[in-house]
């Protein structure tokens, strides 16, 4: 039964409530927790509960009430150019389990270019089946009038991830406004029509000092549009699964036409407790779009892409990041 | 409020157009871009996707009034990558 599947989350020795070994120095007494999380109605949460170490937690994804079972397929992704770039990717099938170890590879790191090396994004269109359906474009509008794009994803009928920058900018007026979500949308298609968000959480890491570390967040929809195009699950996983894992990204690149989602695959390349760090092309506009693993035909978020650099950077979700997207899943 | 800076960039948030974090004279400042901000390398108009960690920049823009850390760029000279 789906709604069963939408509670479900477990983790992997030690239950969510518990305490465990803080892996990123970001714990300490619950006045400095960086990864507190509060909103913009002014409410905080508790000092968030750690599972740490090398635990692994998992929370499912859900396909939605419409239908089930795609294959993960990108027409005209060619993994082979990945592979030349030094990142074994993938066409996000199980096939991704025989390609080589990250270390057989031998990186290019030469370009200065956030596409880092040769572009090998593909476009995904339509965007109706999953995992695109959950991945979302942002319209974002801060308390300044300045207006972003960025890009956001399901986790649970009314929450959408997406990277703290997009929800709450200092030097914009704190905040946001508003911003507009739109799942799926593809060029000048909206396939599921769109929600307004005017509610906001991150933590105080972010909201307090703008630390990259802490740089995520989520929008909460008046309506649950999550229930009709389902979500992603997300996973905080150890440093020996995710160091060499293929990871996928798919977000709104602005340097494409507007609307259009844009689809890359790459290994992580390196890691801190924090942070995740890949060479997977990524463009401005897609702040906020998940990176995930696809294995066993679940989907499970491991990052919040907010960076670029070459390598690109993702928020990584630990045992702190994990928690606090439980909470706000159900809000 | 005009400014000026001249600083390494240490932060390239992925909003479009792209956010910066820009190291100048041992202050932190945040750049906001917009799809006005004209970006230029060794004289010629650039992606703004060149910008990444560790490009030096001069930035000029305009700041809100009471900050002078939070800036908007009206153009941004690549110094070097």
């Amino acid at each position: 039964m789906a709604q069963d599947k939408h509670q479900k989350a477990s983790s992997a020795g030690k239950s969510q409530e518990g305490r465990g070994g803080n892996e990123d120095g970001g714990g300490g007494s619950e006045a400095d927790d960086p990864h507190k999380s509060v909103s913009s109605g002014g409410d905080q949460s508790g000092e968030t509960t750690e599972t740490g170490g090398e635990k692994e937690s998992v929370a499912d994804d859900f396909q939605g009430e419409m239908e089930k079972g795609e294959l993960e397929r990108v027409a005209g992704f060619d993994p082979s150019n990945a592979l030349a770039e030094g990142q074994p990717a993938s066409m996000v099938t199980d096939e991704m389990t025989s390609l080589r170890d990250a270390d057989e590879l031998i990186p290019e790191f030469t370009s200065i270019e956030t596409v880092c090396g040769r572009d090998d994004r593909v476009r995904v269109s339509p965007c109706t089946a999953m995992p695109w359906r959950w991945i979302c474009q942002l319209f974002i509008t801060m308390p300044n009038g300045a207006g972003f794009r960025g890009t956001g994803w399901f986790i649970g009928p009314r929450c959408v991830m997406t990277a703290g920058h997009c929800v709450y900018s200092k030097a914009n007026g704190g905040w946001a406004r508003r911003i507009e979500v739109i799942p799926g949308m593809d060029a000048a298609n909206r396939p599921y029509g769109s929600a307004v968000g005017t509610r906001f959480w991150s933590v105080t890491g972010w909201t307090n000092g703008e630390n990259q570390n802490f740089d995520y967040g989520c929008i909460i929809l008046p309506t649950p549009l999550g229930n009709t195009v389902g979500w992603f699950g997300f996973a905080n996983l150890n440093d020996a699964s995710l160091r060499g894992m293929i990871a996928n990204n798919s977000g709104y690149a602005g340097d494409k036409p507007i609307g259009t989602q844009w689809f890359n695959s790459g290994t992580v390349t390196s890691l801190t407790a924090q942070k995740l760090y890949y060479m997977i092309d990524t463009y401005g506009g897609q702040s906020g779009s998940p990176m995930w693993r696809f294995a066993n035909n679940q989907r499970h978020a491991v990052g919040i892409h907010a960076y670029g650099g070459c390598p690109n950077s993702s928020t990584r979700i630990n045992a702190q990041v994990f928690n606090n997207m439980m909470s706000w899943r159900n809000l | 409020m005009s400014i000026t800076i001249e600083g390494n960039v240490t932060g390239v948030m992925e909003t479009f157009p792209l956010q910066l974090k820009v190291e100048a004279n041992g202050v932190s400042h945040h750049v906001t871009l917009s799809d006005r901000t004209r970006v230029t390398f060794r004289g010629a108009a650039v992606d703004p996707g060149l910008i990444m960690p560790s490009t030096k920049v001069r930035i000029d823009g305009r700041g809100p009034a009471g900050s002078a850390t939070a800036l908007a760029a009206e153009s941004i000279e690549i110094i070097s990558a």
